[in-house]
């Protein structure tokens, strides 16, 4: 069976979904499903929460469309939108519970739902903290500049490329260990 | 190949899948059509076989009426208001509202749009002629004074306000 493949760019994707068409978001969700949730994966720790806060992300999105801007990439702009929200829910939540925050501490891993071969990197990764694991995520699996990252999670383009530096030297210590 | 550069070259080749079912629930649980501005109304807007020339001939007349009512009772326009614009580089924010002796330091009454592509939040706000304060507030919680302001002064509360002198420069 042969398979279309839409071959319209981001944009074009954007201004026909604000023109109703449903099918045209569901192409934007499927190129960008896994960017949004390996940043929540990275920033929770937790594939369950991630997979609501990319839920979410898309949700959002979807009623901010018109605010987007076409000269800009809209993978960074989607991906500025679930960090800012990641972050805020989290806020939310350490306001209210400590627990909470003990629970994603605890770094889990569904191993099931990860590619066997990737287990041992993704486990490492888990281990790190979100403020260097996401860096580290956006520029090695997303491969962004350091401007983007910096544009992404809102730091300065040095706190990137520091926090990308240390994230990778924590890396390789606990793959190595 | 040394062992770090075999890691880095792993993770490049790596992506964290998202779950099978991902994309199908959140097309179940987008909002309806309403919610997103539509532009092309072109299909199903306007009713069909000219059944559209009577409703479109009383929609004119009463929007005659009304802009001919408001011309008659227009106010005029109020003297010394000068629409100011305010500005405030915060990327990582998810909320920026604006306080200022010109709504009495009301929360959520002035609240800014953005952040655009490289993180700025605006507002055009029409101001009376003359001295004020303002400072902006960040997602609730953190208090800044405008960085792009030459004038600052204390509040006595241990925040610092941002003090503007607007006049208009193109007096109508």
């Amino acid at each position: 069976m042969n398979m279309a493949v839409d071959e319209r760019i981001d944009s074009e994707l954007v201004e026909a979904s604000l023109e109703g068409s449903r099918v045209a978001f569901e192409e934007l969700v499927c190129r960008h499903k896994d960017s949004v949730f390996g940043l929540s994966v990275g920033m929770s720790r937790n594939r369950e929460d991630a997979a609501d806060m990319a839920q979410e992300t898309f949700i959002r999105a979807y009623n901010k469309l018109g605010q987007y801007n076409a000269e800009y990439s809209f993978r960074s702009w989607i991906l500025r939108i679930c960090a800012n929200q990641t972050k805020n829910l989290f806020r939310r939540r350490m306001r209210r519970r400590s627990t909470e925050e003990k629970h994603l501490e605890q770094a889990e891993i569904e191993k099931s739902a990860v590619d066997p071969d990737y287990q041992e990197l993704e486990s490492a990764l888990a281990k790190l903290d979100p403020k260097l694991c996401t860096p580290l995520r956006l520029k090695y699996m997303e491969g962004m500049s350091y401007d983007e990252i910096s544009k992404v999670l809102g730091v300065g383009v040095s706190a990137a490329k520091m926090r990308v530096l240390r994230g990778k030297k924590l890396l390789v210590e606990y793959m190595e260990s | 190949m040394k062992e770090e550069d075999k890691i880095l070259e792993r993770i490049s080749n790596h992506r964290t899948k998202a779950p099978e079912d991902f994309s199908d629930r959140v097309m179940e649980a987008l909002p309806g059509r309403s919610r997103v501005v539509l532009r092309n109304r072109e299909s199903g807007f306007w009713p069909m076989h000219g059944r559209w020339i009577t409703p479109a001939l009383a929609g004119a007349v009463a929007m005659w009426l009304i802009v001919f009512g408001l011309g008659r009772f227009e106010r005029p326009a109020e003297a010394g208001q000068v629409t100011f614009h305010f500005e405030l580089h915060a990327p990582g924010a998810d909320r920026v509202e604006l306080l200022g002796t010109f709504n009495e330091w009301k929360s959520g009454d002035i609240v800014l749009n953005g952040p655009d592509a490289s993180g700025h939040w605006t507002a055009e706000v029409g101001l009376p002629e003359g001295r004020h304060e303002y400072i902006f507030l960040v997602d609730g919680e953190r208090w800044i004074a405008d960085p792009r302001a030459a004038t600052h002064r204390p509040d006595g509360f241990g925040r610092v306000n941002t003090v503007i002198k607007v006049y208009d420069d193109d007096p109508v």
